[in-house]
């Protein structure tokens, strides 16, 4: 299964993600082999990002088995198995980084994507991923940000397309623009 | 007459296009003023207007009172209104969703931003079905 959560910035995005997450992992785990991975994609920048990070470490507990990476999100799948939950959080860091580090073209970003997707389907396990509307401020002046917002807006469509459950969150409260009956 | 708002990017030309067959674009996007909808309207097809924040801009030089920017594009709404019901075919306005960032620091910037705003309430409520468009997808408000 794919889902996509998105929301604003403090939507409380991040934890409906992680308690869907936890509960799609109850809810196999009694009848398959499941593990629950937590695909960080946020690089340990500055000592405010490494206290963040350490945080949300806490507050996620044991249960998850967290893997920092920055760029190479198939690699990680590439080894994930059927019935595995796995939540991607968050495809802005991500996005920036493979744009602005690695200069992946709109092109090349479509192309990971697919196979990110593809990898899904195919391996059977459920992808999470958490991203943010960056869309909807008033229309930036900057080529680069204009470039970044088109390139996630793309993103997000073709995630969307493929995804079995879609939510946007607002003060915490899910909207399921997509395949609520899932839940 | 009909509104699609929604973000940059979010999909709104690609809904507009699926309901209508045929469509005559006015869009600042593409240099076309407002009010060339009149020369660009085609026998028989529906009006598709956008790119209102960048028809507001010319107007903040026109007049320092936001109000009368306001009520000179509900007048424009009102118009075409009638002439939709003359001609009996659609018109769908889509408007961007610009009130959700920060508050910018530029005084225009903010008057286009506080504008946006007021001409999306007015033309929401003059019309006969509102639509959210989100990440290529899209729910029905009105």
């Amino acid at each position: 299964m794919i889902l996509f959560i998105s929301g604003g910035a403090r939507s409380g995005k991040s934890y409906f993600a992680e308690q869907t997450a936890l509960s799609l992992h109850n809810k196999v785990k009694g009848r398959e082999r499941s593990l629950l991975y937590y695909i960080a994609t946020a690089k340990k920048s500055d000592d405010e990002m490494v206290e963040r990070i350490r945080i949300h470490q806490q507050d996620r507990g044991d249960v998850w088995k967290t893997v920092e990476e920055p760029f190479d999100i198939e690699r990680i799948l590439a080894n994930c198995n059927k019935e595995d939950v796995i939540l991607l959080d968050c495809l802005t860091i991500w996005l920036s980084n493979v744009m602005f580090e690695l200069n992946y073209s709109l092109e090349k970003l479509e192309k990971v994507i697919f196979n990110l997707l593809s990898l899904a389907r195919e391996k059977q396990f459920h992808l999470m991923i958490v991203s943010n509307d960056v869309n909807v401020g008033i229309p930036t002046s900057y080529d680069s940000v204009f470039t970044y917002m088109y390139s996630l807006q793309r993103i997000h469509q073709r995630i969307i397309e493929q995804s079995d459950i879609v939510v946007e969150v607002q003060a915490g409260i899910p909207t399921y623009w997509k395949g609520a009956k899932w839940l | 007459m009909q509104l699609v708002i929604g973000g940059a990017f979010s999909g709104k030309r690609k809904i507009v296009r699926e309901r209508s067959e045929t469509c005559s674009w006015v869009s600042a996007y593409n240099g076309n003023m407002v009010e060339d909808w009149r020369t660009q309207w085609l026998e028989g097809t529906t009006l598709v207007l956008e790119g209102w924040e960048q028809w507001i801009a010319p107007s903040l030089k026109k007049s320092e009172n936001n109000d009368d920017i306001r009520k000179e594009f509900k007048a424009l709404f009102q118009t075409l209104i009638e002439e939709e019901e003359k001609r009996n075919n659609k018109i769908v306005l889509i408007m961007l969703d610009i009130g959700k960032g920060i508050v910018p620091v530029e005084k225009d910037e903010r008057r286009i931003r506080d504008i946006a705003g007021w001409i999306g309430q007015d033309a929401a409520q003059l019309a006969v079905q509102v639509d959210y468009v989100w990440n290529g997808l899209s729910r029905r408000l009105k």
